[in-house]
């Protein structure tokens, strides 16, 4: 699973650099996000930007770092659009994730 | 204009899935514009991978998946000789999985939305198990 990170101030920014997260992908991504929330952190951007396409199990993994989170942390999905933005749409998802076109726009809404 | 195309793979890994549907997207296209192929690449995905995580074992096994576009729209068949679908799986899976509470973290699922998916994106979707056969198949209309 091909991710960059970065620290902006107590939120973590990962960036996905896999093109497809799918159900090959799906359970390095869930470990590493698993890993970063067991390890502290509580505020994590997702940036998808780069992802053109994820099913059901790339969600899921997503979901499973939400409930590891529980009420005390945000997990907030940057770049989702085309299919990926389907998706969250046509599971409902974008109930529980909120979605923004940008690093900087999940940053200020994280910090407001 | 028509088109159809064939995969066969004799021990189905997840890997397999991705180049395929991608193919079929591309082939969708032309018929049913950007989302609509997206759409049955989805479902594609989903439903090729229930087949190699719960039809088959650790093995694998042979999967065949067919495509085919014309006036309709585009119909994807799936062939398998795993374990069948449940009865009871396939009874829920028009039984919407994303009505849950947002709030309830309880409530939000983390698997199994696959076949939902498939009955939301798709026109029309049947399965038949017959004599060890397991045929799925896809259809998604062109909308005007």
């Amino acid at each position: 699973m091909n991710i960059t990170e970065e620290l902006q101030s107590d939120i973590l920014v990962l960036h996905v650099g896999e093109t497809r997260v799918d159900a090959a992908r799906a359970p390095a991504l869930r470990d590493e996000l698993l890993r970063r929330i067991d390890a502290g952190h509580s505020r994590i951007v997702l940036d998808l930007s780069k992802t053109d396409f994820m099913d059901s199990s790339g969600l899921g993994a997503l979901v499973s770092a939400v409930k590891r989170l529980g009420s005390r942390g945000t997990l907030a999905i940057v770049g989702a659009s085309g299919a990926v933005a389907r998706l969250f749409q046509l599971t409902r998802m974008d109930r529980v994730f909120a979605l923004h076109p940008s690093v900087d726009a999940a940053i200020a809404q994280m910090s407001g | 204009m028509a088109s159809a195309r064939t995969w066969i793979l004799d021990r189905s890994s997840l890997d397999d899935i991705g180049p395929i549907s991608e193919a079929i997207r591309l082939l969708a296209e032309p018929e049913l514009g950007a989302e609509g192929a997206g759409d049955i690449e989805l479902a594609l995905v989903e439903a090729a991978t229930n087949v190699v995580r719960h039809g088959y074992g650790p093995e694998g096994g042979p999967i065949r998946i067919e495509a085919a576009t014309g006036n309709h729209g585009v119909r994807v068949t799936i062939f398998d000789w795993g374990r069948p679908i449940p009865g009871e799986v396939l009874a829920n899976a028009r039984l919407s999985r994303f009505d849950f509470d947002p709030m309830d973290l309880l409530e939000i699922p983390e698997g199994g939305m696959g076949l939902s998916i498939i009955a939301t994106i798709m026109d029309e979707v049947t399965y038949r198990s017959d004599q060890g056969q397991n045929i799925l198949t896809l259809l998604r209309r062109v909308r005007t």
